[in-house]
């Protein structure tokens, strides 16, 4: 056998499970190698990255120290020349003359021993220089040749090293060096020492602690081909390897020059790893990672492993239903193949199944075409037949259809009703008379309730005939079930059945609601013309009644029968016939008109009317149906409201006020008076416009409350209103004027206008204006008095204040002189003394008197109750003791109490009291009296005495300051006692006057308020 | 008030006056005391042997076949390389610019191999080697920096050397208006001392390593300057803010306003009111056998497009407005702040 025929046989006996099982394998090993292969270098390439990430970062990190360890190198260096030794080496050991250069291999005596250096710096190489900068001795740790370039170093190396770090290249060779001087006791340099550290591999190894151990650090050159020129694992990195051999077995990153700016080389500070480390880092995330892909694979694997057991099991079930079909059903006798493939014996059982089908299919067609001819045949046959029956059924269905719709398209109502009433079936037209909606609403039930009461009986008795076999018709109301009312008609039949028995009354029912109403209208109609309380006719073209109502029987006093054989002419004087033709062919050209004229009464006496004339056509005639209205009452109404209105125009066009009536809906003036006319300009240009054009000038509406408007006001309450108001008048002319406006109503009581009535009153707003301005200039100017009183007092005080201090030394001096020189002086010298004394006493009691007149107009007062009698008793008592010689009485009478200041009404009656014991000195008994009453809201006092009196012509000198109506001589007195007391009297808002007659004693009559003036202006002077 | 000066009184006033002006002498000197130099004698000439004088100028191999071959500090290398590279393409020529450090540039200009050298400070007296001619291109604001998280903002000038000197201990001892105090953390001084040397550069806030606190955290590189300033919320240090921009990866950090003026307010930075700066410069070899024509042509464009760098970005000063500003110049270099 053909080998692949037998491999092909094999593979079909094989199950589909192992077989998928294997695939699935081969396939899996091919993915996971694809992937291992992608996957293993693309972390390899993450893992690069990062761990060069890492290495850079630990480069950063040692170049910082390694940076600072340089930078710190001079620090360290200076530590070390301060180092007591050293000092006293240069300074006194050294010899003063050079001698050659020193050279030490080990540690020289100006140096600490190796185990301290050690710790504090590396060096390799220091060179010792006097203060002129010769070398002198050199300390050089290695065996190899001195550098000639530190040995001899030039100017710039001393002082680019000088107390710095300093990195730069000596011969060829990259070597850090600081130098340090050290100052003698002048301040000069003593010497300077150079110290020197030559970068390599020693180097790197000593700063070894600076690195984490086992970190490899390197220096690399900036040639073209890097170089390695030091290392702290020279066993691993030697001297002088190129940097890209290095770089095959080690990962380096540096920075390729140091960051501080005394370095003058270009090395590249560089952090190595080995990629051995790298490789085995790989090597074990690899590992990591296939371990997991493998585990996720076996895992896949089984999984669909699973699946396919579990279709492999469906497959079965499918073929073992197939198989049952094939025997059972369709009863196939072929073998089965239970073994092998799934689904080739899937398939083979299948084949076999539909291949049964398929001739099974073939039997049953043809057996079918036979069937289907035998009953083509019977087919036919009853289709002849079905043909002749559905004409039949087809002619009766129209037949009954058509019957139908007349029934229920018919406007009238069909119905069929029982013996006893009930409503057997009814068309739609019947059911819209009785309100239903739908015959449910009244299958089975009694007609009659739905005929009204007054109908029912007959409606009951001509069923009982038509069911006696005589038909009838019927006029009858119902009231359907929504209740509405109708007129109906109805002509009913009996209807017989089968058997010649009235089965039924077949009842046709007209609506006549319509008809009747029209009869009932048209009754109606004809009762109202007749019974109208206007006169009513027709007339033909050629004027003749031909109907006339009672009222125009009775306003022309003619009968009926005399009027209808009359014409318009006969009763109308303005109507003769030939003006009655125009005025037909008037009316049939407009078809209305109205008209007013005259008509005459049976017993000639005429009456005026209103006519409307109404031309009508009926059945082919012109008619004119006319209506005359008797006019007479109005028209006298009319003439009176004529005259009332030309009386009010007259009334109106008379009054001084601007008057106008306003349209509320749109403000427009309706109507104005002569006044308003000549204030705003042309009647034409106002009528019609607004008024808050017309009177303002303004585009709007007033808008309150912005703006006022009594107009809005009274539409808005209904009330009278009233305000001021400036008006633009003719030209612009400005006028204050006094609106006042009242509201007009119609008949339903909503105001539709505003009686508008504005009075001028310009010149008492301006006349109010100038008030207004000379008050403000009277307040200015009380305001300014004000002042002025207040700086006047202000300076009389002071004035009178200072002057007494003077006078008082004059007064002492005087006093003096006259009392110590009172031997020396003549007789007429100690007179002029004497009267110098005395005048300025007197000028002291005047000033006194000032100064008190003065304190009067700035004290401020305070009102309290005030016994006026106890006061006047305490101060007469008091002046009383001054006079002793004297007989002096005083009476008190009805003295009420009153509101003031206690001091200064004290002060008043003190002056007046002192100038009545004054002015009766030359009386031989002085009597004083003190009387008081009520007036009003004051109280009045009066002081009387009877003295030498005063004329009552200089009555207005008596409280002018100053002023004496007596001689100095006579009385004494400063002539400012009166003055004061006036002062306060008037400063408590009250009054003071004198009547008196020479030689008759004298009356001082004081008022003052019973309640306190207001605060303020009142309160002070 | 004129009786003070009749002849009683002016012996009295006059000697007032003269310890007047030593106290405010000696206040004066006594911060010249703590600024260093900010340039060096432009007359002094580092003394080299006469073999050296007269050795050429030899690339090394990494060089090529460059036309030029220039060597700069990392500063100006950030800021004139891509200026260097136009030239370059307009004159089409092969520019090889190595970057390093000044110290670098120093070594390689004293080894004479190579044509121009660029450095980010003023040159010191050991940088004026014979035949060598130094350019200035500007200078650039030098900024002190601080972690975002501290409320500080401004310090004065004698604040910030307060600080350095470790006489301010504390973040709170200094006041932010309006009345409130820094945190309460110590201050942590970083600070990075290269080319101590050189004048100017941290220099101007104190002169040397020596004044500066004990406590002073030094750091050898600029991106650990940025990183340790961004990570330590009390930390304070420095850098140019062409760094601060090439470093931001490093860390977010804050510049400070010293004296009120910000260190990008280049306007503020020409007239001293910023006081702390750093000098670019540019050298060139003058004399038979040592010259390059292309240097010379190179540092003119580099003049004039140094002039048109974003001045308030990042703080630049040009020469010319140097000059209009008043500072000294002798022939290119500058050599003296403005009175």
């Amino acid at each position: 056998m053909n080998p692949i025929h037998y491999l092909l046989k094999v593979r079909g006996r094989i199950s589909i499970t192992p077989k998928m099982f294997m695939a699935t394998v081969a396939m899996g090993i091919v993915i996971w190698g694809i992937q291992d292969y992608v996957v293993t270098n693309r972390l390899r390439e993450i893992s690069d990255t990062k761990l060069r990430e890492i290495l850079s970062q630990e480069m950063q990190e040692d170049r910082i120290r390694f940076e600072n360890y340089l930078g710190s190198y001079h620090r360290k260096a200076e530590l070390l020349i301060s180092d007591r030794r050293l000092i006293d080496y240069v300074l006194n050991r050294l010899p003063a003359r050079p001698t050659g250069i020193k050279h030490y291999s080990e540690s020289p005596p100006w140096l600490p021993e190796p185990s301290v250096m050690r710790e504090i710096i590396h060096i390799d190489c220091a060179v010792l220089l006097d203060g002129k900068g010769k070398v002198r001795e050199v300390y050089q740790k290695w065996q190899e040749p001195i550098l000639r370039s530190l040995v001899e170093p030039s100017d710039r190396v001393i002082k680019s090293s000088l107390d710095q770090s300093f990195l730069t290249y000596l011969d060829g060779v990259p070597v850090l060096l600081t130098s340090v001087s050290i100052r003698n006791s002048e301040g000069g340099t003593a010497a300077t020492v150079v110290f020197a550290a030559l970068m390599n591999d020693d180097f790197l190894i000593s700063t070894g602690g600076l690195t984490e151990p086992g970190k490899i650090i390197g220096l690399v050159t900036a040639e073209k081909r890097q170089k390695v020129i030091a290392s702290n694992r020279p066993d691993l990195i030697s001297d002088g390897i190129p940097l890209d051999i290095v770089e095959k077995d080690y990962v380096g990153t540096g920075k390729p020059f140091f960051d501080w700016g005394t370095s003058e080389v270009t090395l590249q500070f560089t952090s190595f790893m080995p990629k051995s480390e790298f490789a085995n880092l790989n090597r074990s995330i690899l590992n990591t990672e296939r371990r997991q892909r493998l585990v996720i694979s076996l895992v896949f694997i089984l999984s669909f492993l699973a699946i396919m057991v579990w279709m492999t099991r469906r497959i079965r079930s499918l073929t073992d239903h197939v198989i049952r079909v094939s025997d059972d059903t369709l009863e196939t006798r072929f073998p089965h193949l239970r073994k092998g493939d799934e689904f080739n014996v899937l398939m083979q059982e299948f084949q076999h199944f539909t291949s049964e089908i398929v001739s099974s299919r073939e039997v049953l067609e043809k057996r079918v075409e036979e069937r289907t001819e035998k009953l083509a045949l019977a087919n036919r046959d009853l289709q002849v037949e079905i043909d002749e029956r559905k004409k039949i059924e087809n002619a009766l269905d129209e037949n009954k259809r058509l019957l139908e719709t007349v029934i229920d398209k018919a406007p009238v109502c069909i119905k069929l009703v029982s013996k006893d009433g009930l409503l057997i079936k009814m068309n739609r037209a019947g059911l819209d008379m009785l309100g239903a909606e739908s015959f449910e609403d009244l299958a089975g039930k009694s007609i009659y309730p739905v005929v009204s009461a007054a109908y029912r009986p007959a409606f009951e008795k001509l069923t009982q005939e038509v069911f006696a076999g005589t038909p009838g018709t019927l006029e009858f109301e119902i009231t359907g079930l929504k209740g509405k009312r109708r007129w109906l008609h109805t002509y009913a039949v009996p209807l017989y059945g089968d058997e010649g028995r009235i089965d039924a009354l077949l009842g046709t029912t007209l609506d006549i609601t319509d008809r009747k109403r029209a009869e009932e209208a048209l009754h109606l109609t004809k009762f109202s013309v007749d019974h109208a309380s206007i006169g009513s006719h027709l007339l033909d073209r050629n004027g003749r009644f031909l109907y006339v109502n009672d009222q125009m029987c009775r306003s022309l006093g003619y009968t009926r029968e005399e009027l209808l054989a009359m014409s318009i002419p006969d009763v109308d004087p303005d109507f003769p016939a030939e003006v009655w033709q125009e005025s037909w062919e008037e009316l049939r050209r407009r078809g209305l008109l109205n008209f007013e004229t005259r008509h005459r009464r049976k017993d000639g006496s005429t009456f005026p009317v209103e006519i409307s004339a109404n031309y009508v056509e009926f059945s082919g005639k012109e008619y004119n149906w006319a209506f005359a209205q008797d006019i007479s009452k109005r028209k006298a109404a009319e003439e009176e409201l004529k005259q009332s209105h030309d009386l009010t125009r007259t009334i109106m066009d008379n009054m001084k006020d601007a008057i106008s009536l306003i349209d509320v809906r749109n403000h427009t003036i309706a109507g104005a008076n002569r006044m308003f006319v000549e204030q705003f300009g042309d009647e034409a240009e106002i009528m019609g416009k607004p008024c808050y054009a017309v009177t303002h000038g303004r585009d709007d509406a007033c808008c309150p409350p912005d703006d006022v408007c009594p107009l809005a006001e009274t539409v808005r309450t209904g009330n009278h209103s009233s305000a001021e108001h400036i008006h633009l008048g003719k030209g612009g002319k400005k006028m204050y004027v006094e609106v006042s406006t009242s509201p007009i109503r119609d008949a339903s009581g909503t105001v539709t206008h505003v009686v508008h009535v504005a009075r001028d009153i310009t010149e008492r707003k301006l006349a109010e204006e100038q008030i207004t301005d000379l008050n403000r200039l009277l307040v200015h100017k009380v305001d300014e008095l004000a002042f002025f009183n207040k700086e006047l007092e202000s300076f009389s005080y002071s004035v009178s204040h200072d002057l007494r201090a003077p006078l008082r030394i004059i007064n002492s001096f005087s006093q003096i002189v006259a009392e110590d020189q009172a031997t020396v002086l003549s007789g007429e010298s100690r007179k002029l003394v004497d009267s110098i004394r005395n005048q300025t006493e007197r000028m002291d009691e005047l000033i006194k008197a000032l100064l008190s007149l003065s304190q009067v107009g700035r004290q401020e007062i305070h009102f309290a109750r005030l016994d006026m009698e106890m006061t006047a008793r305490e101060i007469f008592n008091d002046l009383k003791q001054m006079h002793p010689e004297r007989t002096i009485q005083l009476t008190v009478r009805h003295v009420p109490t009153a509101r003031g200041d206690a001091m200064l009404i004290r002060q008043v009656l003190s002056n007046l009291i002192e100038n009545a014991i004054k002015f009766t000195s030359n009386r031989e008994k002085a009597q004083i009296e003190f009387e008081g009453r009520i007036e009003g809201n004051e109280a009045v006092y009066s002081i009387k005495d009877n003295g030498v009196g005063f004329d009552m012509q200089y009555a207005e000198k008596l409280f002018a300051p100053f002023q004496r109506l007596t001689s100095r001589k006579e009385f004494q007195g400063t002539g400012l006692g009166l003055s004061i007391v006036q002062r306060i009297i008037q400063r408590h808002r009250g009054r003071i006057w004198a009547e008196s007659e020479p030689g008759n004693g004298a009356t001082f009559w004081f008022a003052l308020p019973l309640s306190d003036p207001s605060p303020g202006r009142g309160t002070r002077a | 008030m004129l009786r003070i000066f009749n002849k009683k009184f002016l012996p009295a006033v006059l000697c007032g006056v003269a310890v007047f002006f030593a106290v405010a002498a000696a206040a004066v000197a006594k911060v010249e005391g703590l600024r260093g130099e900010v340039f060096s004698d432009p007359a002094w000439k580092q003394k080299m042997p006469e073999e050296w004088i007269k050795q050429p100028v030899q690339h090394p191999k990494e060089a090529g076949k460059a036309d030029l071959f220039i060597v700069m500090d990392q500063d100006i290398y950030h800021t004139l390389l891509p200026l260097i590279q136009k030239f370059g393409k307009e004159h089409n020529i092969k520019i090889v610019v190595k970057e390093g450090t000044c110290g670098i540039a120093a070594g390689l200009l004293a080894a004479k191999g190579v044509d121009m050298g660029g450095f980010c400070c003023a040159p010191g007296k050991e940088d004026r080697l014979p035949g060598l001619k130094f350019h200035t291109m500007g200078i650039v604001s030098k900024a002190f920096l601080i972690n975002p998280e501290n409320p500080v903002d401004n310090l004065s000038t004698a604040q910030l050397r307060e600080i350095y000197r470790g006489k301010i201990f504390k973040w709170s001892e200094i006041k932010i208006p309006p009345a409130k105090k820094g945190p309460d953390l110590a201050i942590k001084t970083i600070g990075r001392l290269h080319c101590p040397k050189r004048p100017g550069h941290w220099r101007q806030l104190l002169d040397n390593e020596k004044m500066f606190s004990p406590r002073l955290n030094e750091v050898g590189s600029i991106p650990d300057m940025i990183a340790q300033v961004a990570a330590s919320r009390d930390a304070i240090g420095w850098e140019v803010m062409t760094m601060v921009e090439k470093y931001k990866g490093m860390g977010k950090v804050k510049a400070l306003k010293i004296d009120g003026y910000s260190p990008t307010d280049s306007t503020a930075l020409a007239t001293l009111r910023y006081p702390f700066y750093r000098t670019y410069t540019l050298s060139t070899w003058e004399g038979k056998g040592i010259e390059n024509q292309h240097a010379q042509e190179l540092v003119e464009y580099m003049k004039k497009e140094f002039d048109k760098l974003d001045a308030d970005k990042f703080g630049f000063v040009s020469v010319r407005r140097l000059k209009e500003a008043g500072w000294k110049f002798r022939g290119d270099e500058l050599v003296g702040e403005p009175k």
